[in-house]
């Protein structure tokens, strides 16, 4: 029971209650949100960037952050659609192989940031532009097309006309990394990490290898949402994946992972990104303009991260004591 | 009139579970150097910070040429013409010299900073201390003696009436220390008044006009330089204090653990040859910033000795190129930093404990949280730590109880040798026997057991050896620990 209250409490367990109210809400106006149609459709817009946003959680708990994912994501996605159409790969491999290129792409962030102790934000800034160049130099911009109907189903596909497959792929990935984060040794070893670098260099936690593998993690996670975008649109587009960075760190963040690392977890990136979609869901049910969309997320985001700030900030706290205290 | 500049009355600091100061009285006269006397944790530092309104007392007033005022914040003090040159000097390493200067007390008019007047000023202030050199220059590309006098310039430029030195001369050489004793000399001759705070007490007895001696929060002793001499001093430091944890004469067998040969490294300690033997425990005493936190890191494998240096673990010569390496010989490691190096303050109690020993606890993969919790239970059960239960967090526990935590990782991990710094420092006389009962305990089970302290009544009570090092080296050690008094080591110190 405790536990429950606690959540609740939580900046997850808020945004799961902001998002409940707004789906109410906006069912009482226009009477289309909580019906079966919409909420698959939600889901599945929301899964992709879910997904994306689970690496980049892993990587916020270290205490650092991924700027590349949506690069990595559009490399991998480019790779699926090459790799099937121009040279007749069946679906399973040249997902595989896209996957593996992105396990790759983030292997690297984690290399330049372990070993050579490089900024998190400069390393993927960096390589985020250079993997974004490279897909702009094999495709020149434009779309590869011609992906088998097989693949679509992959992604697009809906069981029981009800839930979609990305879904189920998104929530079987939840599982697992929760599962990870929790009870085994390299998933203790990200908090501790994330909590206190000192503390886990002392304990004996190969800090190196901690940090290259969830940077790893995140561009395999990334690539898996930019390979099944391939799947879904039967075809690379450009676009893919051209804005996946900010909804990522904004879906960690509601979801009650810290930006400075050691606190969080993969359940509320799920939470939290489902509050991104239902707002610009709501935004479209309403009928207001969608150039709304970015500043009422912007808004949520500012307004969870101060209420976090001022509960749990005992530095502020303090500040605010000293200010009474004088005279 | 009452003659002095500034006067603290009845000052009382309490900290969570301790009183750093009690009823403080400390006055300064003008033109004056005062030497702020104590061992490490006495309650200098702290009395400082509340003079220059870092900490805000909880009673207590202060007074400047008779007149009640009240400081909250550094920024207040400087403009009443308190300034302190913290032992930590924060210094901006990228910016220049002239820019570190006036740092948060820029020349200029408006919000126009005027760099020309800047750097001509902080030329003149350099010059009062007797150093040419020139302001351009980048603070990182300067010694850390130069550092220390820049640090003293900015404090100058505030055209002190009261200046605080803490601990100035730890980092400079001789010559450099003359050259600062110089300046000190000049700056009271102007009017200046000077609260210095030393270890040496060679340069007390020369420099200042009176010492204030202080001792667990309270003050001892207010008297004329010329009134004491060095050894009433130290005895005065020391004092006779109650000993909660009276020394145990303990047995401990010959069998060597570890051997340390000829360690190296610069700027922190030179020649360190010392042995360990298995259920001993050897205590490290010194005063702060002799460099024997530094030989344990080196120890464990936090830092790297320089080359030439050699360790032996059971007789056998070993490389320790990382914490881990030391781990994995049976080492573990309590940081005198506890919150910076020691917890990790978002996860449990459990979490905390467990962290090194999770590759014991792994089944299938998955780590056994039964077990680790049963584990956790257990410890927190006999060590007696206070806490709602193992999976609360460690930040919610008291500085006691976090201790006992990280000692129980450690014992938990099964280690044969245990290096702690500082184990008890800021933490309640209770708490503090209690971990000295585990140390013994840890010690009669047969772990070597290292306790780096600054307090001698800790060493003197727990201690079965006593290595003393003062300023990088090994001074010397005391065997017969029955006999000794803190004086004993003291002297050993300073000789």
């Amino acid at each position: 029971m405790k536990k429950i209250i606690d959540f609740f409490k939580s900046t997850a367990g808020m945004v799961l209650i902001v998002t409940i109210l707004t789906g109410i809400a906006v069912h009482a106006v226009t009477g289309n949100f909580w019906t079966a149609y919409n909420i698959s459709t939600l889901t599945r817009a929301a899964s992709f960037i879910i997904i994306v946003s689970f690496g980049q959680t892993l990587v916020l708990l270290t205490g650092g952050v991924d700027l590349s994912v949506a690069a990595v994501g559009s490399v991998s996605s480019m790779c699926a659609a090459k790799l099937m159409i121009e040279q007749g790969m069946s679906l399973w491999t040249a997902v595989l192989i896209s996957c593996i290129v992105g396990f790759l792409l983030g292997m690297i962030n984690g290399l330049f940031i372990a070993y050579l102790r490089l900024t998190p934000f400069i390393v993927t800034l960096a390589t985020g532009e250079i993997y974004k160049g490279i897909v702009y130099i094999v495709t020149k911009g434009s779309p590869i097309v011609g992906v088998p109907e097989k693949a679509q189903f992959v992604a697009n596909g809906v069981i029981g006309g009800f839930l979609p497959t990305i879904v189920i792929i998104m929530l079987v990935i939840c599982t697992v990394l929760a599962v990870v984060l929790k009870y085994t040794k390299f998933g203790r070893h990200v908090y501790a990490l994330g909590g206190n670098r000192n503390c886990a260099k002392i304990v004996g936690i190969k800090t190196e290898k901690v940090e290259v593998l969830v940077y790893s993690l995140s561009g395999l996670l990334a690539s898996v949402a930019g390979v099944m975008m391939t799947c879904k649109l039967a075809s690379f587009q450009a676009s893919i994946g051209a804005n996946w960075v900010n909804p990522t760190i904004a879906a960690s963040v509601l979801g009650g992972t810290s930006m400075t690392g050691g606190i969080g977890g993969v359940v509320g990136t799920v939470l939290g990104g489902l509050l991104n979609s239902t707002v610009s869901t709501s935004i479209t049910l309403l009928r207001v303009s969608s150039y709304w969309e970015t500043i009422v997320t912007g808004g949520v985001v500012l307004v969870a991260v101060t209420i976090d700030a001022v509960k749990e900030n005992s530095v502020m706290r303090d500040k605010v004591i000293r200010v009474f205290k004088r005279k | 009139m009452s003659g002095f500049v500034v006067e603290m009355k009845g000052i009382t600091k309490r900290f969570p579970g301790t009183r750093a100061l009690d009823n403080v009285d400390l006055s300064i006269r003008p033109g004056e150097i005062h030497a702020l006397l104590g061992e490490n944790g006495a309650g200098k530092s702290t009395l400082m910070n509340c003079l220059v309104g870092q900490y805000l007392m909880d009673e207590g007033e202060i007074f400047m040429d008779g007149q009640p005022v009240y400081i909250s914040s550094p920024k207040e003090a400087s403009k009443k013409h308190i300034v302190i040159v913290p032992q930590e000097l924060n210094l901006i390493p990228e910016a220049t010299i002239a820019e570190n200067i006036f740092l948060g007390n820029e020349r200029g008019k408006g919000i126009k900073i005027d760099w020309k007047k800047a750097e001509k000023e902080a030329a003149k202030l350099l010059e009062l201390l007797d150093v040419e050199i020139d302001v351009l220059q980048k603070v990182k590309h300067l010694s850390a003696a130069y550092q220390q006098l820049v640090s003293i310039a900015r404090a100058l430029a505030y055209s002190p009436r009261v200046l605080i030195l803490d601990e100035p001369t730890a980092v400079l050489t001789n010559r450099e220390s003359e050259s600062l004793f110089a300046s000190m000399q000049r700056l009271k001759k102007a009017g200046t008044s000077m609260i210095f705070i030393t270890h040496h007490l060679d340069e007390v007895m020369e420099q200042a006009d009176r010492a204030t001696i202080m001792r667990d929060g309270q003050i001892v002793k207010v008297t004329e330089i010329k009134d004491i001499t060095k050894e009433e001093i130290i005895t005065n430091m020391a004092g006779r204090k109650v000993i909660e944890s009276r020394h145990i004469k303990r047995n401990v067998s010959d069998e060597i653990f570890f051997e340390a040969e000829n360690l190296n490294r610069e700027g922190e300690f030179q020649d360190i040859n010392f042995q360990v033997r298995k259920g001993e425990i050897l205590c490290v005493a010194g005063l702060v910033g002799a460099g024997r936190t530094e030989i344990f890191k080196s120890v464990f494998g936090i830092t790297r000795p320089e080359s030439g240096g050699k360790m032996y673990v059971s007789g056998q010569e070993i490389d320790i190129t990382d914490p881990r390496a030391a781990i994995k010989l049976g080492m573990g490691y309590i940081s005198e930093e506890r919150r910076h190096d020691g917890i990790t303050p978002g996860m449990s109690v459990m979490e905390n404990m467990m962290l090194p020993s999770y590759d014991q606890l792994k089944k299938k993969g998955f780590i056994n949280f039964k077990q680790a919790g049963k584990i956790t239970d257990e410890y927190i059960r006999r060590f007696r730590i206070k806490t709602a239960g193992r999976d609360a967090l460690i930040k919610n526990l008291s500085g006691g109880n976090q201790q006992k935590v990280i000692v129980a990782r450690w014992i938990a991990k099964g280690v044969k040798m245990l290096i702690m710094d500082e184990p008890t420092r800021g933490i309640d006389v209770n708490a503090k026997a209690e971990i000295h009962a585990l140390v013994r305990e840890l010690a009669d089970n047969g772990v070597a057991v290292v306790v780096i302290s600054s307090e001698m009544e800790e060493v003197l009570a727990l201690a079965d050896r006593v290595m003393i090092v003062h300023q990088g080296r090994i001074k010397g050690y005391i065997e017969e620990v029955d006999m000794t008094t803190e004086e004993d080591v003291l002297k050993v110190a300073f000789q």
